[in-house]
């Protein structure tokens, strides 16, 4: 979990094919638990976001910061954050991965 | 399996607020108390007590509430006293629980209650306990928040339906106007729509006034098998339907980013074991944990069509006198929210409406329901409150 990795990598069931970023124990389509990791492109588009001013324990002195749902081409959807003080987020604005970080999806603009 | 009808008899709560010099103890033990003389039951006809609570253990460092409680308020030592768990539903699922041992015939008599002490602890210790109701395997280490979870629905919700930032201010003026009459509520301030929008940002585009705030409260409520409801009151308040179901912790396994799969499910259950249908309530008590919360409840209990939920609030459709009054104390947003308790703070106001006995009396009210969505919307409860027709 903490390590850091500029691959964004998803399982896909072994069985049915469902593909998945959130850790997954059994897969929720068949319930099989053979899964196989996939390395996704990374490209997305945003489908909400916010930006935190009040954060929790631990995120102090990062706020304020942009977080997004993001919707990657693949289908699947991770919340992530948004490097960087963004003026230009929107929904459907293009992202592109960039790196996980103690868990924590990182995504940038595309300009 | 045939379930035994299951009624309200007596009702209990501390005001929500500050209440800086009292302890979750002191709170629960007047909330209990005053719900068992509304009842005219003795202490020892309890045969359970079922204990709502979030995150006394982690903003107190007090666990294992029930006992504690039960104790302190003297209950007999030979009945169960369990506390439960479901974020902002855990009153509510204490509730339940009640319900369903009566129901099943094991018990005539339970008390059920909720309690939070969330008033001493910081703020950044607050925001940080609330979020760990949010998968921290997910997303929780994103560093999101609760305002940030609805900040995000508000935005789509206003993308995809055209939902507007004033229909959602509309909501706290709205709350803020009733709960100014409601003396348990936090805020007794009517407020306006400019004071909403230009409030301080909290998660764009919520602000302050969109959000409801953290409070220190309990309430209470003794039920008893409908059978033997008349041998304590003249009005006991039939519990007409009642569900709980599980949705997602986090908000990307959601699929969308416009409803709580798991409140729809409970909305559905609730209404098809009462027998009713979204028409036949005259009064609701939902979880408006935030502004844009409302609308959306609103619309997953089935009360208005997905997208039209702002609209609804706008023409007025939602005040105390329109045609489906919602959250006529203040709800959350303006009575306060201490998380563990709330569920069964809604049970006592819709109880006093059908009672008819509120300080924003919905005329002739006869039907209630009350919905919380825990968490990321992970354990939503449904419940519907019926006045006995022979009474
Ligand atoms: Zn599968």
């Amino acid at each position: 979990m903490d390590e850091t990795t500029d691959r964004l990598i998803a399982v896909r069931c072994g069985n049915c094919g469902k593909l998945y970023i959130s850790p997954v124990y059994v897969c929720l389509q068949c319930d099989q638990s053979e899964f196989k990791n996939v390395e996704l492109t990374g490209k997305g588009r945003i489908r909400t976001y916010t930006t935190i001013r009040v954060p929790p324990l631990g995120f102090e002195k990062e706020a304020p910061y942009d977080i997004a749902v993001v919707e990657l081409e693949e289908g699947v959807h991770v919340t992530a954050r948004i490097i960087g003080k963004n003026e230009k987020l929107a929904i459907g604005a293009q992202v592109v991965f960039v790196k996980k970080e103690e868990g924590a999806h990182w995504f940038g603009l595309t300009h | 399996m045939n379930l035994r009808e299951v009624s309200v008899i007596g009702i209990g709560t501390t005001p929500y607020g500050l209440l800086e010099s009292q302890s979750l103890k002191s709170m629960a033990i007047a909330a209990c108390g005053e719900a068992i003389r509304d009842a005219g039951i003795e202490k020892r006809q309890i045969q359970a007590f079922y204990l709502g609570n979030y995150i006394s253990g982690v903003l107190m460092g007090q666990e294992t509430l029930a006992p504690l409680i039960a104790v302190s308020l003297g209950l007999n030592r030979e009945i169960s006293s369990t506390k439960v768990e479901g974020a902002c539903s855990s009153a509510s699922i204490a509730f339940r629980q009640g319900y369903l041992l009566i129901a099943s015939g094991l018990y005539d008599i339970v008390l059920v209650a909720g309690v939070e002490k969330m008033s001493t602890a910081a703020k950044e210790k607050i925001t940080a306990s609330l979020s760990t109701s949010i998968d921290m395997e997910t997303e929780g280490q994103t560093g999101l928040t609760f305002p940030g979870f609805w900040a995000m629905i508000a935005r789509r919700h206003m993308y995809e339906f055209g939902t507007t930032m004033e229909q959602i201010g509309m909501v706290a003026v709205k709350n803020h106007k009733n709960g100014a009459k409601n003396p348990r509520a936090r805020f007794r301030n009517i407020i306006t729509l400019e004071d909403v929008m230009t409030s301080r940002l909290i998660c764009d585009p919520l602000r302050l006034y969109d959000c409801c705030p953290t409070s220190d409260g309990a309430s209470a409520a003794v039920l008893c098998a409908s059978e033997k409801a008349r041998e304590f009151t003249e009005r006991p308040i039939e519990i007409a339907g009642s569900a709980q179901a599980t949705g997602f912790p986090s908000l990307s396994d959601m699929g969308q980013e416009v409803m709580l799969p798991a409140t729809v499910i409970a909305a559905n259950q609730a209404f098809e074991m009462a027998g009713l249908s979204r028409n036949d309530i005259d009064v609701v008590e939902l979880h408006d944990c935030f502004s844009v919360a409302e609308i959306v409840d609103s619309e997953d209990l089935g009360f208005f069509k997905k997208g039209k939920g702002g609209r609804a609030v706008e023409q007025g459709m939602t005040q105390v006198d329109g045609k489906l009054p919602i959250n006529p104390s203040g709800g959350l947003m303006c009575k306060g929210h201490p998380v563990g308790a709330s569920g069964l703070g809604q049970i006592y106001e819709v109880v006093r409406q059908l009672r008819e006995e509120h300080e924003n009396q919905v005329k002739g009210a006869e039907i209630g329901l009350t919905h919380n969505a825990g968490g990321t919307g992970a354990v939503c409860t449904v419940h519907i409150l019926r006045r006995r027709s022979d009474g």
